[in-house]
C-alpha cells in the first residue's frame, strides 16, 4: 500500500510517543540501579550513560534485529522477524532484561494488532500466545513500523526516540534532572542517534554484539535493589 | 569423529574407560591427541586422589604468546560420561600487531556428549598495546552435559600504567544443543585505544573483567544464584559479581570485575569448588603451575 508522506509522518509520530501504551515508562534500563549506588549523580553522568548504552548496545544489537525484522515484513517475509526474535532472545544475556522485552513486546502487538489491523500481525499475535515466538519489543517494534508504512530510518528514529525519552523520564523521577536539562540532553544526542542508526543499518544479525560493562552490572543487580520504581 | 584430521592446531577427543568385568575404572582418557606449534599438550593428571575419573590436562604456547597472523584453531572432543579440566600454564600474551588490519585469532570448536563435564579455566588474557584479538568459541552440547567456562581479561599490563592501548578484542561466544539448535550467544567487542568511554567509571566498574558461563542442568539455577554472589559478598568485598540466568534456563552468566586478577581467580576458584559440592564432585583440588 503506498501511503503519503503525512501519513508516514503521522505514524512516526504514533509510534515514537509516550502516549502509545506499551509500558515502557515502566523502564530505566539499568538507570535506577545505578542511581541507587551512587553511579549515577549528575546531568553529565546520564548523558555518558545514554551515549554508552547507545552506541554499545541497542545500536549493534536492539536496532540490528529491529532492521531484520522490518526488511522481512518489506519482503512479504515473516520468517525473517522469527528469526530476529530467536537471535536477538539467545544474545540477551540478561534475565530482566528478556523478560521486560517480552512484556513490552507483547504491550506493543497488542496495541498494534488493533490499531492497524494487519493478518501479519495477528499471526504474530498468535504465535506469541502459543510461545512459538518471544515477541521481544525490538523485533515487534520493527514489524509494526513496516506494517505502518515507516521507512527505516523513520523507523529507527521512532524506536531511538521512544527509547532516549523513556530514559529522561524515568531519571526525571528518579531526582537526576529536571525538564529542561532533559531537553538539552535529548537535543545533544542528535548526532549519537544518526551515528548508531549508521552502524545499525550495515550490520547483520550475525554480527551483532555489546560491550556495556558497568551498565550489564547494574542491569543484573536490579532485581535485588530493596526499593524500586521501575521494572528493570 | 574428528572433523578435519590435522586442521587444528590442537585435537583433543576423550572417552569414557568402561572395559567391562573387573578392569572397568570409569577414568576419562586420550583416545586421540594431536597438536602442532605453537601449542603443547600435557600428560594426563590425575589430581582427585583416589578417584580418576576426572582427567586434568594444560595446554601450552611454545611462542612467546599471540602475535599478528596468529590463527590458532583448538577442537575439544568429550564423549559420554568423561570429565575434563582444561586449562593452560600462564597468562596469555597478546603482543603489539600495529599494522591496520592484522590480528590474531582463536578459535575453540567443542562438543560435550552426554553426562560429559568440562571446566574450562584458562589464565588471564593481557592485551598489549596495539595488540588485536578476535576469539570464536563454539560449543555444541548435549541437553545433560555440564559446563564452567571462564575468562579474564587485562586490558594492558595495568603495573606499567599501559590501559586500554590496545585495537580491539571481540569475543564470540555460541552455544547450540546437539541438534544445533542456539540456546545462548554472547559477542563482546571491547574497543581499546579507540574506546571514548574507557576512562569512564559507566563503562566498566573496575578495570579486570571476568566472565563466567556455568550449565548444570540438574542444579537449581535460582540458588545457585544466590549462592555465587554470597561468596562475593562473604569473601571479597572488593570485587563486583552479578549474576543472571541464561535464555531457556541453561545456565548462569556470572560477570565479574576487580582491581587484582588474583581476586578474580580466587573467585572463581571459590564459584567452581561451590559447584562441584552441589554436584557431589571431589573438591577442586590445588592446581600446580
Amino acid at each position: 500500500m503506498i501511503q503519503s508522506q503525512i501519513s508516514q509522518q503521522l505514524a512516526l509520530m504514533q509510534l515514537a510517543d509516550s502516549f502509545f501504551p506499551t509500558g515502557s515508562f515502566t523502564l530505566s534500563h539499568g538507570v535506577e540501579s545505578l542511581v541507587q549506588t551512587g553511579k549515577i549523580q549528575s546531568v553529565q553522568d546520564l548523558q555518558v550513560f545514554l551515549q554508552l548504552l547507545l552506541h554499545n548496545k541497542v545500536g549493534t544489537t536492539d536496532l540490528v534485529a529491529l532492521l531484520h525484522s522490518h526488511r522481512g515484513i518489506k519482503d512479504g517475509n515473516l520468517e525473517a522477524a522469527r528469526q530476529a526474535d530467536r537471535q536477538l532472545f539467545a544474545q540477551t544475556a540478561i534475565a530482566k532484561i528478556r523478560e521486560t522485552q517480552r512484556q513490552s513486546g507483547r504491550a506493543l502487538l497488542m496495541v498494534s494488532s488493533s490499531t492497524w489491523q494487519d493478518e501479519r500481525l495477528e499471526i504474530l499475535n498468535r504465535e506469541a500466545a502459543t510461545g512459538k515466538i518471544h515477541c521481544l519489543h525490538p523485533v515487534i517494534f520493527g514489524a509494526v513500523a513496516a506494517i505502518a508504512g515507516l521507512s527505516e530510518q523513520n523507523t529507527v528514529l521512532a524506536f531511538l526516540h521512544s527509547l532516549v525519552t523513556s530514559i529522561l523520564s524515568a531519571a526525571i523521577r528518579l531526582g537526576v534532572l529536571g525538564h529542561i536539562q532533559t531537553q538539552q540532553i535529548l537535543r545533544s544526542l542528535a548526532p549519537d542517534l544518526e551515528a548508531v542508526w549508521s552502524t545499525a543499518k550495515s550490520m547483520n544479525l550475525e554480527q551483532m554484539w555489546s560491550c556495556t560493562p558497568s551498565i550489564d552490572l547494574a542491569q543484573m543487580q536490579h532485581p535485588k535493589l530493596a526499593q524500586r520504581l521501575f521494572a528493570n | 569423529m574428528i572433523h578435519d584430521k590435522y586442521q587444528n592446531n590442537l585435537e583433543l577427543n576423550l572417552q569414557c574407560d568402561r572395559a567391562g568385568g573387573g578392569n572397568r575404572t570409569n577414568k576419562t582418557i586420550c583416545t586421540h591427541q594431536y597438536t602442532t606449534y605453537p601449542l603443547r599438550l600435557s600428560t594426563v593428571f590425575r589430581l582427585d586422589g583416589a578417584n580418576t575419573n576426572r582427567a586434568y590436562l594444560y595446554t601450552m604456547n611454545t611462542s612467546p604468546g599471540l602475535l599478528a597472523k596468529d590463527e590458532l584453531k583448538i577442537f575439544l572432543q568429550l564423549e559420554n560420561n568423561t570429565n575434563l579440566y582444561l586449562t593452560d600454564q600462564a597468562a596469555t600474551k597478546v603482543h603489539p600487531m600495529p599494522i591496520k588490519h592484522s590480528q590474531a585469532t582463536v578459535d575453540y570448536q567443542i562438543e560435550l556428549r552426554s553426562q560429559a563435564n568440562l571446566e574450562l579455566v584458562p589464565e588471564p588474557i593481557i592485551l598489549y598495546s596495539d595488540a588485536a584479538l578476535t576469539q570464536n568459541i563454539s560449543i555444541k552440547l548435549d541437553r545433560t552435559a555440564k559446563l564452567f567456562l571462564s575468562e579474564i581479561i587485562l586490558p594492558g599490563r595495568l603495573a606499567r600504567g599501559e590501559f586500554y592501548q590496545f585495537r580491539y578484542y571481540f569475543n564470540r561466544l555460541k552455544i547450540t544443543d546437539l541438534t544445533g539448535e542456539l540456546l545462548f550467544t554472547d559477542a563482546m567487542h571491547l574497543e581499546g585505544k579507540s574506546n571514548l568511554f574507557k576512562d569512564n567509571h559507566l563503562f566498566a566498574p573496575l578495570p579486570i573483567m571476568g566472565n563466567a558461563i556455568a550449565v548444570y542442568p540438574d542444579l537449581n539455577l535460582k540458588l545457585l544464584s544466590k549462592a555465587l554472589e554470597e561468596i562475593q559478598v562473604t569473601n571479597f568485598p572488593n570485587l563486583m559479581v552479578s549474576t543472571s540466568i541464561l535464555p531457556r534456563d541453561c545456565g548462569l552468566l556470572i560477570r565479574a570485575f576487580a582491581n587484582k586478577t588474583i581476586q578474580l581467580k580466587q573467585y572463581f576458584k571459590l564459584a567452581l569448588e561451590h559447584i562441584r559440592n552441589l554436584i557431589s564432585q571431589p573438591a577442586l583440588p590445588y592446581i600446580p603451575k
